[in-house]
């Protein structure tokens, strides 16, 4: 089996590039494939926490590239029993404990028995960064509408071209429909425009994600979360099938129009 | 470069000054240099335009068949001329008909600062095709981005065969225009370092500068220099003179930490984003939106114009003169009005549409972004 390592990176820290490979990666393996996330941002240890896996916690991703324990030790099972496995950073070293090449001989090694291997990658261009790219094939590129996000994100889509990752793709995040609408906010066209990369998916704005983080439950397992219906949409695409893109405009659902004609909605747009 | 380092690398550059020189692997079996050299040709075709190169071969014992061999792929593979075979001292094979290296054409002095990309493959046709005909690759800008399929992902410099001085009418003159002894040092840095080097351009341009490279940094008011030793030579004065107009083609988007500076006009086939700039000594032209920053006449020349389907950028310079936009806004406010120029107008940047290169501007409207 040859799996696919996909690296999730933004420039700009802030943006949800943990949150996205939590998700993602729980998306996916509900999909029935067989995952690792890789938390590559070594010292600032995050997405255990999201995942709810902090206190299984034993071997770490340098003790792995060190040869301190066995791969298969670090690798840490995912509490809902799906096929995702979480490979934690290290919290008590730094950026510069690990090379590109041995992340990238790490993900080879997973590749043979994953599907998918997920690397979350440290906000920042230098070495955290170089790790985890140089590791990947592919690149997913998470970014808020906000001005300072999408240039950090246009940087960052050069450096990946740089690094042979050409065309990477974009998730824009935490849109904010209401804002939007009322062009106080970036338009998903503006964004696609300015960085000319392909979408790969668009994720409302949503308290939910970060109840959801707080408890350490990805978002996708709630089933009335926007979000996580988002991040399921974006794990279909990324697994190779045809969703259309999620439609943001709460103006269009007819129903609720027609409820806040008739002054019912209180629902028309708690999307935002 | 990355798929080099994969592969059996047979070639490798080294540049001293403005002296290039290929060294070939000198363990490797002949055939597969010749291979390895024809590949790595393929490869990196865009970043060889012109110019001279030493070829060192090492410990190996060559016959001078397989010089003229290796000469014939290199010339072949791309617009370099070998002027020099050398080898290490046990092996003194002699050299084919090296010409003499008084006639060497000078190296250009022109700057591709583009940082964060690979150096341009062009895979499909080869970049000696004509350069004028762009027409093919030139992509409505709005529907690129709409299908960003289309729009092309590399880094694409055009450049062809060098032409012999005064073979094309002036205006005529796209010509190649790297800096055959500052790309190869990019691309042999190793990776890491050369990551390094794409991280802080702006810290440390001059990495990739040549140490006899007149500074077109800043405001430019310097004027072109030639190295010493070419100083002398009136014959190759006017020929670096004459590719001073050349033009630079970029067939991508310039990113957010991208410089691109040149001697001449630059053509940019799609946008240049915010925290890009473009630096050239004649005029910019860019097929897209130029939201980033932009300095056309760059040694002083007002004359030069800057034009673009859109323009949002915070600040233009056109010579001395620089134009700063009021706005704060991220969108360009002439988005469908068609293509602008910008020029200087009493000392100041003034922008009107754009009505063909030599036509009378009258007052145009003050640049505000």
């Amino acid at each position: 089996m040859t799996g696919r390592t996909i690296v999730i990176t933004s420039g700009k820290g802030g943006v949800g590039k943990t949150t996205a490979t939590a998700n993602l990666g729980t998306a996916l393996a509900m999909r029935g494939q067989k995952v690792v996330v890789i938390d590559a941002d070594i010292g600032l240890r995050n997405l255990d926490v999201i995942m709810g896996l902090e206190n299984r916690i034993v071997y770490d991703l340098v003790n792995v590239i060190e040869g301190k324990c066995k791969m298969h030790q670090a690798m840490i099972r995912d509490k809902h029993k799906l096929e995702l496995y979480l490979i934690p950073a290290a919290q008590t070293r730094d950026k510069d404990s690990i090379e590109p090449e041995q992340l990238r001989e790490l993900c080879e090694k997973l590749e043979q028995e994953f599907d998918y291997v997920l690397i979350d990658c440290p906000a920042g261009i230098e070495g955290g960064f170089k790790n985890a790219v140089g590791a990947a094939k592919e690149a997913i590129l998470v970014t808020t509408p906000e001005v300072s996000a999408i240039r950090d994100a246009d940087r960052v889509i050069g450096l990946l071209e740089a690094s042979e990752l050409h065309r990477p793709k974009l998730i824009i995040n935490r849109i904010n429909t209401n804002l939007v609408k009322h062009g106080d906010m970036m338009d998903k066209d503006d964004i696609v425009e300015l960085l000319s990369v392909e979408i790969l998916g668009l994720v409302p704005a949503d308290d939910h994600t970060i109840t959801a983080a707080n408890r350490g439950v990805p978002v996708v397992h709630d089933k009335k979360a926007p979000s996580g219906s988002a991040f399921l949409r974006i794990a279909a695409r990324v697994d190779g099938d045809e969703v259309p893109l999620m439609d943001l405009d709460p103006r269009i659902s007819i129903l609720d129009r027609m409820k806040g004609l008739v002054g019912l909605s209180g629902r028309a747009y708690s999307h935002a | 470069m990355t798929q080099n380092s994969t592969k059996i690398q047979v070639v490798q550059v080294s540049g001293r000054g403005t002296n290039v020189e290929f060294i070939i692997d000198d363990v490797v079996p002949f055939d597969q240099i010749r291979k390895g050299l024809r590949d790595y040709l393929i490869e990196n075709r865009g970043m060889w335009s012109g110019g001279a190169i030493a070829v060192n071969v090492g410990n190996r014992l060559t016959s001078r068949d397989e010089l003229n061999e290796l000469k014939k792929i290199i010339e072949a593979g791309s617009g370099l001329t070998v002027i020099r075979f050398s080898c290490s001292p046990e092996t003194m094979a002699s050299a084919p008909d090296a010409p003499d290296p008084e006639s060497v054409r000078p190296l250009q002095h022109n700057e591709v600062i583009i940082t964060d990309r690979k150096p341009t493959v062009i895979l499909q046709s080869p970049v000696t095709t004509d350069p004028v005909p762009v027409a093919p690759h030139i992509i409505e800008p709005l529907q690129a981005f709409r299908t960003p399929k289309t729009v092309p992902q590399h880094n694409e410099v055009i450049a062809p065969e060098p032409q012999v001085e005064g073979t094309l009418p002036p205006g005529m003159r796209a010509a190649p225009l790297i800096d055959c002894s500052e790309m190869p040092r990019q691309t042999v840095l190793p990776i890491d370092e050369a990551s390094q080097a794409v991280q802080t351009p702006e810290s440390h341009p001059q990495h990739n500068e040549v140490d006899s490279e007149p500074s077109v940094d800043a405001a430019g008011e310097q004027p072109l220099l030639m190295d010493e030793e070419m100083a002398p030579k009136s014959q190759q004065a006017s020929y670096l003179q004459s590719q001073r107009d050349t033009a630079l083609l970029v067939k991508s988007t310039c990113r957010s930490g991208e410089i691109i500076r040149h001697q001449g006009d630059v053509v940019v086939m799609g946008d240049v984003n915010p925290g890009a700039e473009v630096v050239a000594t004649g005029d910019i032209l860019v097929f897209g939106c130029l939201r980033g920053f932009a300095h056309a006449g760059s040694e002083g020349n007002s004359k030069a114009t800057i034009v673009a389907l859109s323009l949002g950028s915070p600040r233009i310079q056109i010579g001395p003169h620089v134009g700063v936009s009021s706005s704060n806004g991220t969108q360009p406010k002439h988005t469908d009005s068609g293509p602008l120029i910008a020029y200087v107008r009493r000392r100041s940047i003034h922008v009107a549409l754009f009505e063909g290169r030599f036509f009378k501007y009258g007052k145009g409207v003050l640049y505000d972004g």
